[in-house]
Order: structure tokens, then sequence, then C-alpha cells
């Protein structure tokens, strides 16, 4: 059921170029302003940047995807069958990631397409970074965006779904995660709560590969597993509410 | 009096019916928690990089400003065509530019309203003080960015009328603005091919207006001007096209085609 969500979604997509064009655009938008800030792109801010384009697409996913099921009256039908409500919309929560993922070479090329000048600078900086980091980075991230996104899928099957519910949510992960500056920078409270986002761990490690990437990126991981531990379980409460409640089928 | 009282009923009412986020949680979601969010994280990026937070949030809540309206304007046009109603709407007695304006009208006052709790929470976490007298100000800078990007909303919903995502334009309207509007630095301090982008979009001089009256200067009338300017050109182009293709929907009596 899991794969076949997963092919679901992928056919789903129809991957089109204006469609992958229509979702870089705005992680786009976002790093070119903020590199701007700072005067050149840096391989942290291009990992921030990848990281709210995966965050853009997979925010919105969870949504579309309990929309949908709803919509075409599958979810009661799923629900009726031996196999837990969970694992197909994992699944298609999984080719939604696969999806997003097309996006970011796009996001990247954008980014520094507008900042050519400064390529061969990060290309440098990035061969000095160990290729552990870049990859451990790269997990965490991918991992821990995942991981949210489950979170959201579990929260929004037992919810009623309104227009626009989920748009600030793209704000406070990039806010609290750190994805264009330090969390220490972050004003109030901030940094704290931002902690509790796998994202942040992994892109201060990036930020600061002299201090202890290799723990922070541990923390991440376990931050991240833990963030897809509890969307699972409660997608399976979720599904298992449902079953029970049959309204639940029609809007939440 | 009778007039003023339909425009203000047909502006609630197309509030109310046509603004899909005009609910709790979206509304909370859309219009107080993302542009709030936008604007700290802009103040977090100017802190740490110029090391002042006021120009970047005096940016993220004009750029508040400009969501609103062009948001409000696209979505209170399009979703005639959404919800079907695309032909009633065009079949009234109402002038199109009367119409348009009546639509506008509620969006530009929540954008202000918007802006106003953005500044005053965002100035609370990064403990801004601007002078009361700028207020009164950055208020005008406000409802300029809101007047000027309202006509660049207008050529969105003209593009969302007529094409099937009514969001792809608002959206490349949005991201423009965020990157070429001089938001986060100056225009001046963007790289040519960005600032000269930003030239033609209506913002970039409130923002530069707002920066300066919250720096304690005069309010720069010159450049409010310049961006009221720009935003009736795009909406005086977004109501070319946008009567463009009602007269082609008319000739073909096909309102809802995409």
């Amino acid at each position: 059921m899991l794969c076949g969500g997963t092919r679901l979604q992928w056919g789903l997509a129809a991957l089109s170029p204006l469609a992958v064009l229509g979702e870089a655009i705005g992680p786009i938008a976002y790093g070119v302003a903020f590199t701007v800030g700072y005067g050149a792109p840096t391989p942290a801010l291009l990992a921030g940047a990848a990281a709210a384009g995966l965050w853009a697409a997979l925010m919105i996913e969870p949504a579309v995807i309990v929309t949908s099921e709803r919509s075409w009256g599958t979810l009661q039908a799923l629900a009726a069958t031996p196999t837990p409500v969970a694992w197909p919309l994992i699944g298609r929560l999984a080719g939604s990631t696969l999806v997003a993922l097309v996006v970011l070479p796009v996001v990247l090329a954008g980014l520094l397409a507008v900042f050519w000048r400064s390529v061969p600078d990060v290309l440098a900086d990035l061969a000095q970074l160990p290729l552990p980091l870049l990859l451990g980075t790269a997990v965490v991230v991918l991992l821990g965006v995942f991981g949210m996104s489950l979170v959201l899928m579990g929260a929004l099957l037992r919810s009623r779904y309104s227009a626009g519910m989920v748009n600030g949510l793209y704000g406070i992960v990039v806010l609290l995660g750190g994805f264009f500056a330090p969390l220490a920078t972050l004003p109030g409270g901030f940094a704290t709560i931002g902690r509790a986002i796998p994202v942040s761990w992994a892109l201060e490690a990036l930020r600061e590969p002299g201090g202890a990437p290799v723990l922070q990126l541990v923390v991440g991981a376990a931050l991240a597993l833990l963030w897809c531990l509890g969307g699972v379980l409660l997608l399976g409460h979720a599904g298992r509410v449902l079953q029970r409640a049959p309204q639940g089928y029609v809007h939440g | 009096m009778a007039s003023a009282r339909a425009v203000l009923l047909g502006s609630w009412l197309s509030y109310r019916a046509l603004f899909t986020w005009l609910n709790p949680l979206g509304y909370v979601s859309s219009r107080v928690v993302m542009p709030l969010a936008l604007t700290l994280i802009f103040g977090t990026v100017g802190r740490y990089t110029q090391g002042s937070p006021t120009g970047a949030v005096v940016g993220g809540v004009m750029i508040t400003v400009a969501f609103a309206s062009i948001f409000g304007v696209t979505l209170s046009m399009a979703n005639e065509r959404t919800f079907g109603t695309l032909g009633a709407w065009l079949a009234t007695p109402q002038r199109l530019g009367t119409s348009i304006v009546v639509k506008a009208l509620p969006h530009l006052v929540d954008g202000l309203l918007g802006a106003s709790w953005t500044f005053a929470i965002a100035s609370l976490a990064f403990d801004i003080r601007v002078p009361a007298a700028a207020l009164a100000g950055l208020l005008a800078c406000a409802l300029v960015a809101g007047l000027s990007t309202a006509g660049l909303g207008l050529m969105a919903a003209a593009f969302s009328v007529r094409f099937r995502d009514v969001f792809t334009a608002p959206n490349i309207a949005e991201n423009l603005l965020i990157v070429c509007g001089g938001a986060l630095v100056p225009a001046s301090s963007l790289p040519s091919a960005l600032a000269a982008v930003g030239a033609v979009l209506p913002l970039g001089r409130s923002i530069a207006a707002a920066r300066g009256v919250a720096a304690g200067g005069p309010l720069d009338l010159g450049l409010l001007a310049g961006d009221l300017v720009i935003g009736l050109v795009w909406g005086v182009l977004g109501y070319a096209f946008l009567s463009a293709m009602v007269r082609g929907s008319r000739r073909s009596g096909a309102y809802g085609l995409v």
C-alpha cells in the first residue's frame, strides 16, 4: 500500500515543466531576497533555500492529499479495507517528496543564476566542506521536513479543512528553523522553540563546520525520526478514529 | 448617500463571498501569521546582516500590505469564475471600473489593519522605537503601497480570470515584489537586473519612503507619487486586459472559459 500510494502520487503530479517552475519560483524568490541581504550565496544559504523549497511543497501536499481523498470518497472506501488508513496516505506523501526533489535542482539553479558571478566562490566553499557533512545535512533536512509533513497530515486527517489554513506554517517553520539566519539571531525565545525543528540543527552544522557538526547532525536526525514516528502514530490514531466516526470521511 | 451605501454593501458582500481565506483559521494563518512570520524573518536577517532590523521590518510590513492587495483583488475577481458567477457579475449594470474599486476596497482596509498589527508585534519583538510623529507618515506609505499594488493585483486578476489556476499570477507578482521590491535591502543595493525590474514595479518607492520616515526623516511625497503613478499604469494595463477578456467572453458567451 505504501508503494501504491507513492506511484499514485507520482502519476498525479504530472511533472510538466510549468508545474516544476511554479513550485520552484517561491523558494527561488525567498532565497534570492535573503541572499541579497548577505551579499552573496553561501552553502548554508543554498541549503536554507533548498529546505524552504522542500517545505513549501510538503506543507501543501498533506492538505491536498487529505482533501482529495475526501472529495473522491476514497477515504471511506480505504477505511473499509483491512489496510490501515495511514499507509496509502504516507505512500502518497512519499510520492510528493519525490516530486519535490525534482524541484530542488531548479531552485538551486535559479538562485545561482541570479548570483552567477558568485558561482566559483560558492563551489570553492562547497569543496572545502566534508562530503559526509553535506550528505548528512541533506538527509536530516529531507527527513525532518518529511516528518513535519507527516504530523501535519495526521492533524489534517481529523480536522475540517479551511482554505488558507496551512499558509502560515510556511513562515513559522522558515523563521523558527533558522533557514536563512542562525537561530541565535531570532528575537525573544524563538530560538528555543526552533530547536525542535530538525532542519535547524542541520543548517547550524553547515554554518559552523568547525564546531560540533557530527553531534548537531545526530541530534537533528534523532529529532527528524521523532517527527516521523509522531506523524505515523498520529496518522494511525486518526485512521482508527475515522473508522469509528463515519462523518469524519466527509469533512473531518 | 445611496451610492455610498451601495459601494460599501457591495464591498462587504464581495469580501464575504469571494475571499476564500475569510474563515477564522484561514484568515489567521494567511493574513496574520504568515505576514508576521515573514516580517520577523526579514527583521532577523536584517539585524544579522545590517546590524539593525528596522529597515527590513518596515520592508516586511509593506510587503504585508502588498500581499493583501494583490491576493485580495485577484481572488475577489477570479473567484467569480471559480464559483460560476462571472457571467452574472459582468451582466450587472455596474461599470467594470466601479465594480473593481468596490471589490478592492475591503482588501485595502484589511491590508492596512494587517500592516498595523504586524508592525506593532515586530516592533515589540525587535525593540524598535519609532517616533510617534512618524506613525502617520508610515500609515500614508502603507496606504500608497496598498493602492499601487492593487494596480498590479488587477493585472494578476486579469490573468487569473482566464487561466486555470487562479493563484499562478498573484504568486508570480508576490515573488517579484519580494525579490525586486527592495524589502530587505534598499533598491540601490540590489543587483542591477533586479533593480531594473523593481523600477517598473510598484511598492519599492513606498518602502523607501517608509524607511525614511522610520529613520526620523520627512515624508518623501515624490516617492509616494511615483509609486502611485506606477500602480496606476499597472492598473490601466490590467483594466485593459480584463476588458479585452470580458469582450471576448461576451462574444463567445463562454464566461467560464479557461
